[in-house]
């Protein structure tokens, strides 16, 4: 029997290692195919460097010089974690490789999302020893089973996710949430949250924000591609704030003094998160002859859904200020009392004057899956092109989608 | 920035209006605000006084409303009715001199990082009818004097009872003498001991919730009334809303209904005091939009709301 196990997990070893090295290649093969575009500049070397941490975990331990506190989706403020003096890590991964790692273990219609977030959680069990916690808010089914399919409820800080946004009590459950998780910190960092620091964490993350806001409108005006723009934003958080914010500065200069010339007919993206590598569907837009200049992504434009402003510097004053600032402001579809989600979507296609909507829906993505049912016919009552694709983390699908991408771009 | 020029024109009209008297200004006694009239030498004066007296008020007689009084009582309700149609909640927001007392103890609160009271939603609900009830004790008592027989002594009951404003404000120009209680009769004494315990509690009040007189504000409901045929609009673009919240938040009234609203455009509520803290809060462009008439006075925008909370420096820790 013990020699059967231990084949077994001989086997398992070997399959982790070529996996590995298959993830690592996927990896390093999407940054080339970036670096080889015409529109590639040096700048852009940074933050492809910054996504490869999404396959070397350690390598962002080491440039962070803090612990890092790995969180799912984006309720958890970000602005709390920098003034505890730990760094905050968003668990996700685009792997379409690492999937197999965990694919036998989860059931065949989850999240494909979180099929490769727990592969390569796998494949990086040995060296994730300084992660010691994780931060979790319980947005839909596959997210709060997470934990305890990776084995981590004990290190994990559930933060539950009031549904309904609009009434004071969710306001008020969501704000006992926030002081938990400033409990939870505390206890696991032996520190005590302070209010200067907090400010100052929340002028750090205004400044990237601010950064953020120059980017898009980049993105608005068709001077700066769809893919781009994701590469920079999926390295939110790679890097120390202060440093990835300079850069992004930088690179907002350089680009601008180039005064570059405006690029594809630009469409809206919404729906479920896209991460690196997985640019599939960014490239087969472009390939369509289209490019996306605004999106709802959780892991793009949505990180940031306002700045955050106060006039209560108390330290309740601006836990709320968070707590709102990541609750009320947020419009991922797990929410019950959406229909502002919409209200931003149509705001941003008309005072951009863009046409269409594609949306994204990755396979068991249920909030998004539901959604796009509600805002089809919304979209088409006002006139705007609508095109709802359904994929997984497959290559298979790519000539299928594209052609259904080149037939929407030309109506 | 809004703020910059709202506090510097609070600040001078607070000067113009409990000083401005010793240097020859004089505004009149018709003003939409709490300028105190018990502050000698002002610049100008509260028209709740004048609406409950019985010079150019509701105390008056019918014999005298009949005469050149008359006239008078009117005169002053149209300059009323036109400063307010004119600049209506700005009046609260920029002018009124309370107003900019109650700021200055919040920005002290602030200062000191003390956090500010919260009431529920509920509780803020139920509050606003104090404002009604107070307005109806200001109007009737004076007509009740003037016409059912009440004694002389009740006159002028709302500034004499309830105004924080009337022990407080004339502090400013050292005079004491309004904290001292009344007791030439059992009235006098009554609202004396009112007077100088409302203020006391208001101005606890105060420190701990922004505005929080403001709430209770008769003359806020009076300036409300005339919303609609005033040229100052306070609009929402509902379409382009995200719901982040900032607007609600900031709001030194905690006014909901900007946020909330989803269907109209008109948003100036009842409580709003139009000092435009919400639309510069707000990060979506041109989401929030004062006007007047057809001219826009202010937009929000995602660039302007950048620059107003983002500090310059980055800091590298």
């Amino acid at each position: 029997m013990d020699k059967e196990n231990k084949m077994s997990d001989q086997r398992r070893q070997r399959q982790l290692q070529k996996i590995g090295r298959e993830t690592q290649a996927e990896f390093e093969s999407t940054r080339s195919q970036l670096q080889q575009r015409k529109d590639y500049r040096p700048e852009w070397d940074y933050f492809l460097d910054l996504l490869m941490r999404l396959f070397y975990p350690d390598a962002l331990q080491v440039a962070v010089d803090k612990p890092v506190v790995e969180h799912l989706c984006n309720q958890a403020p970000f602005e709390l974690f920098h003034a505890m003096g730990v760094h905050p890590a968003r668990l996700g991964s685009g792997s379409f490789n690492v999937v197999r790692v965990s694919s036998s273990r989860l059931p065949v219609l989850m999240c494909p999302y979180l099929k490769a977030t727990m592969g390569m959680f796998e494949l990086h069990g040995g060296s994730r020893l300084d992660r010691l916690y994780h931060v979790v808010p319980t947005t839909c089914d596959w997210v709060v089973k997470f934990p305890e399919m990776a084995d981590t409820v004990q290190t994990t800080c559930f933060l539950e996710l009031p549904h309904l946004r609009e009434d004071e009590k969710g306001q008020k459950r969501w704000l006992e949430e926030i002081y938990g998780l400033v409990r939870f910190l505390e206890h696991q960092t032996g520190r005590k949250l302070k209010r200067k620091a907090l400010k100052a964490s929340v002028q750090t993350f205004m400044h990237a924000w601010e950064a953020v806001g120059r980017l898009i409108e980049l993105r608005r005006r068709r001077l700066l591609s769809g893919i781009w723009f994701m590469v920079a934003i999926n390295s939110f958080l790679l890097d120390p704030i202060e440093i990835w914010t300079e850069h992004v500065l930088k690179l907002l200069d350089a680009i601008q003094s180039d005064s570059p010339q405006p690029l594809h007919q630009g469409l809206f993206l919404a729906g479920s998160p896209i991460v690196f590598p997985n640019f599939k569907l960014l490239n087969l837009i472009e390939a369509a002859g289209m490019d996306v200049c605004a999106d709802d992504l959780c892991t793009s434009e949505r990180i940031w859904p306002g700045g955050v402003c106060y006039d209560n510097s108390s330290c309740h004053g601006l836990l709320k200020t968070l707590a709102e600032r990541y609750h009320r402001a947020c419009i991922c579809p797990t929410f019950a009392d959406n229909e502002r989600r919409f209200n931003s979507i149509f705001n941003t296609l008309e005072q951009h004057r863009i046409r269409g909507v594609v949306f994204h829906v990755l396979k068991g993505c249920h909030p998004f899956d539901i959604e796009s049912f509600g805002l089809e016919p919304k979209l088409k009552q006002k006139g705007y092109k609508f095109l709802r694709i359904e994929t997984d983390y497959v290559e298979e699908d790519s000539r299928n989608i594209l052609t259904r991408l080149e037939a929407f771009s030309g109506i | 920035m809004v703020t910059n020029l709202r506090l510097l024109t609070q600040h001078v009209m607070f000067l113009v209006l409990t000083y401005g008297g010793r240097f020859g200004i004089s505004l009149g006694s018709s003003l939409p605000c709490f300028s105190c009239p018990y502050v000698l030498g002002n610049g100008g004066t509260c028209y709740l006084m004048a609406l409950q007296g019985n010079w150019w008020g509701l105390q008056m007689t019918w014999a005298n409303l009949m005469s050149v009084m008359g006239l008078q009582l009117l005169t002053h309700l149209g300059v009323f009715i036109l400063l307010v149609i004119i600049l209506n909640k700005y009046w609260c927001g920029w002018i009124c001199p309370f107003g900019t007392l109650q700021d200055w103890l919040t920005y002290l609160r602030r200062w000191w990082g003390i956090r500010e009271a919260q009431f529920s939603w509920l509780t803020k609900d139920r509050l606003k009818v104090i404002k009604w009830i107070l307005l109806a004790y200001t109007l009737l008592i004076p007509l009740l004097i003037a016409h059912a027989g009440w004694h002389y002594d009740l006159h002028l009951p709302f500034c004499r009872s309830i105004c924080p404003a009337k022990p407080l404000m004339p502090l400013f120009i050292g005079q004491t003498r309004h904290l001292a209680l009344d007791s030439t009769n059992t009235v006098t004494l009554v609202f004396s001991i009112l007077s100088v315990s409302i203020a006391a509690g208001m101005l606890v009040g105060m420190f701990f919730k922004e505005r929080f007189f403001c709430l209770f504000c008769p003359l806020l409901v009076l300036i409300h009334i005339f919303r609609n045929v005033s040229p100052v609009r306070f609009e929402k673009n509902v379409a382009g809303c995200t719901g982040c919240g900032n607007c609600h938040r900031m709001c030194p009234m905690d006014i909901r209904d900007v946020h909330e609203q989803k269907t109209d455009k008109d948003v100036i509520s009842e409580d709003c005091l139009l000092c435009m803290t919400c639309a510069e809060a707000c990060p979506e462009d041109e989401v929030l939009t004062i006007k007047f008439f057809k001219w826009r006075l202010f937009s929000s925008s995602r660039k302007y709301m950048t620059r107003r909370f983002t500090k310059k420096k980055v800091s590298h820790g």
